[in-house]
């Protein structure tokens, strides 16, 4: 049976790894390496790396530092920011990821993601969503959250999925970094019409929440960081938990 | 150098995660799409992402698919993903077109079942069917037989004394592991299905 899973998000800014809360007051928490080294010895079921330096820039992605990550990492390994050619995919394909993450620059550009498929096929893109609730409805974020797309996620949703994606991570800016749980309300709403394979990210703070996150059918995995950065808590802590209340983890 | 080992070079594939987890097991290997490097090669790995067409237009255009097709039965090879689907007779990914047919079979969209998604992507369980090729050979199932997949063709085998695990998904189950004498494929990625993923790229390595 195809197991629901937990994937550890790092975010790369400058030198080293940060979390925040609400996309928002950075902190470090440590040096990109020895995190990934970690993770693939833990045996994580993927792990995200999204450099978000890069989207504010127009820099080609620092392969021979993504050459050395990839080393480490013997689980499926997506890496996101700032992509925005195909040639980039190559080098970063060559360079050992697996998996790559769009977000920005797909909203004037959904061309690209055609482009991608036609290339790599669609098991291999994965699109990222961030979305803020502004009255009662959800709005798209690109710019690591700074920029409105006046966009209504479920809109967007279904303009990717005609296209088609790989999987889709969907991170509730309001909820991200809080630990207090995730956006429960919004899965209510809108994981029935999801067909894609769907990443929930954004609050995680306990084994518990990823329990409850569970419980919309439609959720495959889950995407974590600040409750691995801040708290004594690893992936395997959450499958032990996940395991017992019989939710089919590896 | 231990062995001859190489890495078909399809610019599509992801080789540098193959490749990082062979050395990761303790063996060398070359990666390259030149029609003599891969005949100096005693065993040859063919790895895939992207479609079936595009795989195969390359590998045409490259001068390797005749060899391919009447690989060396002295030599091992390994296919991964798109790359075993292209040891079929036939694939209907983009209406019909031939693939090398060392293995028999035909590979087809998979049927889901209501609750499943496609592209079946994720860690999923291989169940074994003949327990005496030697790519599982050593291989303790229990729990922890899961390893990462990310698909949504199938390879429809129309010998099963070729299929050597299986994996339950879609309406039938998806054929995870096949062998015909020296030919081997995987549907599923061993480079990033962590430990098992390593023990079974090391059991053909170790052939």
């Amino acid at each position: 049976m195809l197991k629901k899973r937990i994937i550890p998000t790092l975010l790369w800014k400058q030198a080293g790894l940060v979390k925040g809360e609400k996309f928002d007051s950075w902190r470090n928490v440590g040096s990109v390496m020895p995190s990934i080294k970690l993770y693939s010895k833990r045996d994580v079921d993927g792990l995200i790396l999204l450099n978000i330096d890069k989207t504010n820039r127009d820099l080609d992605p620092n392969y021979n530092l993504i050459k050395e990550f990839c080393e480490n990492c013997f689980v499926p390994f997506y890496y996101g920011g700032g992509i925005t050619n195909i040639d980039q995919i190559y080098n970063l394909l060559k360079n050992g990821i697996d998996k790559i993450v769009i977000n920005s620059f797909l909203y004037n550009n959904l061309n690209f993601l055609r482009e991608i498929n036609l290339n790599f096929g669609t098991q291999f893109a994965v699109a990222s969503i961030d979305y803020k609730k502004i009255e009662d409805k959800y709005i798209c974020f690109s710019h690591n959250g700074k920029k409105n797309e006046e966009k209504e996620v479920s809109d967007w949703i279904n303009e990717i999925e005609k296209i088609g994606v790989s999987e889709i991570i969907l991170t509730s800016i309001d909820h991200d970094g809080l630990m207090k749980g995730f956006d429960y309300e919004f899965m209510e709403l809108l994981t029935k019409n999801i067909n894609s394979n769907l990443i929930m990210s954004g609050g995680a703070g306990k084994p518990d929440d990823m329990f409850k996150a569970f419980q919309y059918k439609n959720v495959d995995a889950v995407a974590a960081a600040s409750l691995f950065h801040f708290k004594e808590i690893t992936p395997r802590d959450c499958k032990l938990y996940l395991k017992a209340k019989k939710i089919n983890v590896r | 150098m231990k062995e001859n080992i190489l890495i078909i070079d399809i610019p599509t594939s992801n080789v540098g995660s193959i490749k990082n987890a062979i050395n990761e097991v303790g063996f060398d290997v070359r990666i390259s799409s030149n029609l003599e490097d891969i005949k100096n090669s005693d065993k040859v790995i063919l790895p895939g992402h992207g479609t079936f067409s595009a795989a195969k237009k390359f590998l045409v255009e490259k001068k390797i698919f005749q060899y391919l097709k009447n690989y060396p039965k002295n030599k091992f090879f390994l296919g991964i993903c798109v790359g075993m689907q292209l040891l079929a007779t036939y694939s209907y990914e983009e209406g019909k077109d031939d693939g090398f047919d060392l293995i028999k079979g035909e590979v087809k969209k998979i049927t889901c079942k209501s609750h499943e998604k496609l592209p079946h992507i994720g860690w999923n369980q291989i169940d074994v069917v003949n327990k005496n090729s030697k790519i599982i050979n050593d291989i303790i199932f229990f729990e922890e037989n899961d390893v990462y997949f990310s698909h949504s063709y199938n390879f429809n085998l129309e010998n099963t004394e070729n299929l050597i695990c299986s994996t339950p998904f879609g309406q039938n189950y998806i054929t995870s592991i096949i062998q015909k004498e020296n030919i081997f494929g995987l549907q599923f990625h061993p480079e990033k299905s962590s430990f098992l993923g390593k023990k079974i790229l090391k059991n053909f390595l170790d052939l």
